[in-house]
């Protein structure tokens, strides 16, 4: 884990293939990395163990030590929903039918879920907030997604649905 | 050579003791390290005291950011995007929660929008206001997954891809509200 710590700590500073491809840079910018341990104490070891040593590195903003899970699975999840997204929505104006309906409600519910949590993450802060509010806030924000879904989801049963509400209101 | 291999087997006494993930031989630190990662209290035992409450603490003040920063098109677009995203958002919401709470049905709520008979002006107007949150969210989003690609970060692919977005937004705007 280390390892795999230390190999995202370096794609962010050289243009290393990451999953997506090189990174273009261009070296147009550092993440400076301070190692843990003093520099005397690495430097007895020999370079194998040199390499182990400096990637207990602690990144700049200490909020990211909090997440001690790996947020690449996330990120990658959110990307490749967002290319859905844009299939799907041309997609039930084509071919209006309920299951494309359905799948329309969860793909855009999600996609709108992930952004709005990203943006009370960002701003209901800790250290700006306090212990507790931060976290009713992200509580708020799952309950808001799941009562939007159970919305859409009732609107697409009982009543014109999505591609409907949208053509009817352009038809004004 | 002898020498630097005790000194290694024996670690920096100065510093302390080892942490557990740099003892013992080799193929078990690689193991190790393979199959742990280090715990945070582990990262912060460096250093125990919160950045932000150690800065409260000395009562240090906050350099002023957002408001001498210059607002340039790189950060204009990013927060229109989020802005964008959140109004959308409030969107899909009302539109879920609001047809489950509201007693009418849709057809209901439209016939009552009509009967207000708005010209066809304010009518288009409209059209393109709602149109053009949705179409600068979809390119300045194509935008970010080319950046995810890892293509466009030069200054200047920034800038001309950034008022590219700006363009192609306002004209899908417009003949969305056309139609």
């Amino acid at each position: 884990m280390a390892g795999l710590l230390a190999l995202r700590g370096l794609s962010r500073n050289c243009g290393v293939a990451s999953r997506f491809g090189a990174l273009r840079l261009n070296g147009l910018y550092r993440v400076t990395s301070r190692p843990l341990l003093p520099a005397t104490c690495t430097q007895a070891l020999p370079p194998s163990q040199q390499l182990l040593a400096t990637s207990l590195v602690r990144s700049t903003a200490p909020e990211i030590e909090q997440a001690g899970h790996d947020h690449v699975l996330h990120w990658t999840a959110e990307r490749i929903l967002t290319l859905v997204l844009m299939g799907v929505i041309p997609a039930a104006f084509v071919w209006p039918t309920p299951s494309l309906e359905y799948f329309m409600a969860l793909s855009l519910t999600l996609h709108s879920h992930w952004g709005v949590e990203a943006i009370v993450v960002d701003y209901i802060r800790p250290s700006v907030f306090g212990k507790i509010i931060p976290k009713l806030a992200v509580g708020a924000v799952y309950a808001l997604s799941i009562a939007t879904l159970g919305g859409l989801c009732y609107f697409i049963y009982t009543d014109v649905g999505i591609v409907n509400a949208v053509k009817l209101l352009w038809k004004l | 050579m002898a020498a630097a291999l005790r000194l290694a087997a024996k670690g920096c006494w100065a510093a302390g003791p080892r942490p557990a993930v740099l003892q013992g031989p080799l193929v078990t630190q690689w193991t190790r390290a393979v199959f742990t990662s280090p715990s945070v209290a582990a990262l912060k035992s460096q250093s125990a005291e919160d950045y932000w409450a150690k800065n409260k603490r000395l009562r240090r003040p906050v350099s002023p950011h957002l408001t001498i920063y210059k607002p340039q098109i790189t950060s204009m677009l990013s927060i229109t995007h989020r802005g964008t995203g959140l109004a959308l958002s409030a969107l899909v919401s009302g539109l879920g929660i609001g047809m489950v709470v509201l007693p009418g049905s849709y057809p209901h709520y439209l016939a009552m929008i009509q009967a207000m008979q708005f010209g066809g002006g304010i009518i288009m107007g409209a059209k393109f206001l709602i149109a053009l949150p949705f179409m600068f969210h979809l390119c300045n989003g194509v935008r970010h997954l080319v950046w995810d690609l890892g293509y466009g970060f030069t200054l200047r692919a920034l800038y001309k891809s950034g008022y590219l977005v700006v363009a192609v937004s306002v004209v899908l705007a417009a003949i969305a509200a056309a139609m």
